[in-house]
């Protein structure tokens, strides 16, 4: 018996390291992970990064943000404004879809309209409402009709992937999802869901067939076995990586942690429409100088981040130099609490989500300390991101302070400063005096319109000194997005969290 | 017999329905799947016109007897995130679920039943001492703890197992040995006990005197009567191990039905979260339903209580 037991022991034993030992590796495959597997690979039915960074491979979009946030020509060769409510936008010929059809305009016109019926319920509708009627001219040129002179139409088509009118009608919206054809530099080969999903390099692609002939998206949903499979070289490029394993990952020798500026803040709104203390701009400017986001910068995120000048963020269009920090002083946010009527300090309920930002439930608690060390008293809730979310789209927010990121996807002060400070917007909690309100609407009415790119980025940046002055936030850190990203790879992230692999290349 | 089923399959059913109800309410009044769907610079009317257009704004009941009266026949609706049927995307990815629910049963099995009765028949000395502290960790590490250890030992500093993924059998050690071990510990303490126990007994000693040896006596004798509470344990772990592959599921990249279920949650992704709920309702009351019958069906005692 005992024989027996022993025997079976060394068999299994003996399979088991057999079967560990059988996988081989290396092959050419760039494998990218990232925390969830895409929903769909249709570019227009979703609105998620992840979703789009796959299907972003199979589908080009009409014009591609470069560096220094320009445009450059991707199916569409130019786009212009004929007229302030019109754009003729003219294609790129001898382009091919997966299948073999030539793309033309009537494709660019059907994505479009496809995206604003009604009856599809897409996601996206909201981000080309602006647009009236699309015409086609010819199969190479196609018209854009705008409700009103509308300038950030270049960025809405950065973000627009042209699908084939001929098949999607003929497979329909439902395989679609998952039998994707475009004209990108990538085709689908198979599709495990919530597992991997394995392209090929499409050899006819417009621009040349990309160097990297196989690309793997595996999902890896948690952050240390992602940064783990790094290490063991399993994996090539790997998204958010916490700023506490960069050291592990560089001392790794197979990959490094390469960094870039994001688009995405956090800042904290002031609930200024109740009455009480936070009705006083001089309480509003104390809370913004007590507290130290350099050290924040420093200490919690490894100096992964930079703090926030004014109400946007540096690479957008808009953005105004002039400004400065509130900076940190905590002997003059006392005097102004005092000068205030507010010397004793007074009780305040402060909400930050957990689990959707880089350790943001500690910066919130951070927070909350610099605050009761300016002496008031500061209760914090840290709400589950779903809950959360809901109360703040909805505008029930349950506290005086909450802590909130933003991403522009428009790279634009349209994207922000309309949303968050534009009388009867979603976000606007911004309430000053009646004349100073029309004045920043006024300003941003007619930038939202006005077709001269050099007035424009004005009227936003002096929108923006007004804002400035009036502290409607507390102004804290822009972050910086953490690749990590294996040393056989050349590849460079970007600021709008797009993973692009056309140029990517091997070392 | 069939007096016991048809009572246990009425309960059976009212279990599912209120499962149903219960995850339908509490996903509904934690979150509003409309906003966390579109854009954050979309308007107040954009949200409300897709709210309208979704039937959000109905009253609870009227969405949830709307739901029921689908699901019935066999529509889920569609998932709002992935805009598919919400059965299909479940059914997909069942296999996976299953696959790593079995392999964890039997890693627990195979190691939980030997070690018991190894332990159990030493009485008093080091391999029971030892299977105690075996039994007390087993049980009281965490899996996500466990299953990182595992990964950093095993995939990274001593690579022998792939990291992550599914496909091959090397995948699935891991995944299920992290998942089993808690199921292994439990089976293997109760085994230790009811052999300790078993082996007091007259008759034990009977077959001993009998001239027996002392293995057929503790396999042919003891074994049978120590294994009858464990079949009640697996049925009860088998439910835990299908729900609790949650955390396994997202370490190693399992994709499994608890990592798309945990991400509905997450977006409120209402149809998909009731349809996952109602298949894993099914499958534990199923697996309930079978271990009472099967527990009556083994031990005459309990048929003869009815």
């Amino acid at each position: 018996m005992k024989k027996t037991v022993s025997l079976v022991a060394c068999l299994l034993i003996a399979t088991l390291l057999l079967i560990g030992c059988g996988g081989k590796q290396q092959e050419a495959v760039l494998v990218v992970a990232q925390g969830v597997d895409a929903t769909m690979l249709d570019p227009g039915m979703h609105s998620e990064t992840t979703t789009a960074n796959v299907e972003r491979q199979i589908f080009d979009p009409l014009l591609e943000m470069g560096a220094n946030q320009e445009y450059e020509p991707a199916l569409a060769t130019s786009w212009e404004a004929v007229t302030p409510t019109t754009w003729e936008i003219r294609l790129r010929q001898g382009v091919r879809f997966h299948d073999g059809e030539e793309l033309t305009a009537e494709d660019v016109q059907y994505t479009i309209e496809r995206i604003l019926d009604p009856s599809k319920n897409s996601p996206q509708a909201s981000n080309y409402s602006a647009i009236a009627s699309v015409e086609v001219v010819d199969d190479y040129t196609l018209r854009i009709h705008t409700k009103q002179p509308y300038p950030v139409l270049p960025a809405r088509l950065a973000n627009l992937r042209i699908v084939p009118k001929h098949y999607v009608e003929e497979i329909g919206d439902e395989r679609f999802k998952r039998e994707p054809v475009g004209t990108g530099p990538y085709k689908l080969v198979r599709w495990d869901k919530d597992e991997q999903i394995v392209l090929e390099a499409n050899p006819d692609y417009w621009r040349g067939e990309p160097e990297i002939k196989r690309v793997v998206f595996k999902v890896i949903p948690e952050d240390a076995s992602r940064v783990m499979a790094l290490q063991a070289g399993q994996v090539d490029i790997a998204v958010n990586i916490p700023p506490h394993q960069v050291a592990a990952v560089n001392n790794s020798g197979k990959a490094q942690v390469l960094e870039v500026p994001s688009s995405r803040f956090l800042l904290i709104q002031f609930m200024m429409d109740n009455p009480g203390p936070l009705a006083d701009r001089r309480v509003r400017l104390a809370l913004n100088l007590a507290v130290d986001v350099d050290s924040i910068v420093e200490n919690l995120l490894g100096g992964n981040a930079t703090p926030m000048t004014q109400t946007l963020a540096n690479l957008d269009f808009g953005y105004n130099p002039q400004l400065k920090p509130y900076g940190y002083d905590l002997e003059r946010a006392k005097a102004l609490l005092k000068e205030a009527g507010y010397a004793d300090g007074f009780k305040l309920t402060f909400a930050a989500p957990t689990g959707r930002y880089m350790m943001d439930k500690e910066v919130g608690e951070a927070i909350k300390n610099q605050l009761e060390a300016l002496g008031l008293q500061v209760e914090l809730k840290l709400p589950e991101w779903g809950v959360y979310a809901e109360q703040i789209m909805s505008r029930k927010v349950d506290a005086d302070l909450w802590l909130i990121g933003w991403g522009n996807s428009l790279f634009d002060a349209e994207g922000t400063l309309y949303t968050w400070f534009h009388t009867g917007q979603r976000f606007c909690y911004y309430h000053v005096d009646a004349e100073r309100q029309r004045v920043v609407d006024e300003l941003l009415d007619k930038a939202r319109t006005n077709m001269d790119p050099q007035e424009r980025e004005q009227q936003y940046q002096q929108a923006l000194a007004l804002i400035h002055e009036d502290i409607p936030w507390l102004l804290l850190h822009q972050q910086k997005d953490l690749y990590g990203v294996s040393k056989r790879v050349n590849w460079t992230p970007r600021s709008d969290e797009a993973i692009i692999l056309y140029n990517a290349g091997w070392k | 017999m069939l007096d016991i089923l048809w009572h246990r399959l009425r309960r059976a059913l009212l279990v599912i329905l209120g499962v149903s109800l219960f995850a339908f309410m509490i996903v509904h009044l934690t979150g509003d799947p409309a906003v966390l769907m579109l854009p954050p610079d979309a308007t107040i009317e954009q949200v409300e016109e897709f709210r309208q257009a979704m039937g959000f704004n109905d009253p609870l009941w009227q969405q949830y007897l709307r739901w029921l009266s689908k699901a019935v026949r066999g529509d889920f609706g569609l998932s709002l995130r992935h805009q598919q049927p919400a059965l299909a995307l479940i059914a997909e990815r069942m296999p996976a679920t299953v696959e790593l629910t079995v392999a964890a049963l039997l890693v627990a099995l195979l190691l939980g039943i030997p070690l018991g009765v190894w332990t159990g028949s030493k009485g008093n000395s080091l391999p029971s001492f030892l299977g105690s502290i075996f039994g007390l960790l087993g049980q009281s590490m965490p899996v996500f703890w466990l299953a990182l250890m595992l990964q950093l030992l095993f995939g990274l500093i001593i690579p022998i197992f792939p990291l992550t993924g599914r496909g091959t059998i090397s995948q699935l050690v891991m995944p299920a040995i992290a998942l089993g071990l808690y199921t292994t510990a439990t089976i293997m303490r109760l085994l230790q006990s009811q052999m300790g126990e078993v082996l007091q007994q007259d008759y034990i000693r009977t077959a001993r005197s009998k001239g027996l040896s002392y293995t057929r006596v503790v396999f042919k004798h003891a074994l049978r009567n120590a294994l009858l509470p464990v079949v009640t344990i697996v049925g009860l772990q088998l439910g835990t191990l299908l729900g609790g592959a949650v955390i396994t599921e997202s370490i190693f990249a399992w994709p499994g039905v608890g990592r798309l279920l945990v991400q509905a949650i997450n977006n409120r992704d209402i149809p998909l979260v009731q349809a996952g709920v109602f298949v894993l309702a099914i499958g534990i009351v199923t697996i309930n339903l079978v271990t009472d019958l099967l527990y009556t069906w083994l031990d005459p005692r309990i048929r003869l209580q009815r």
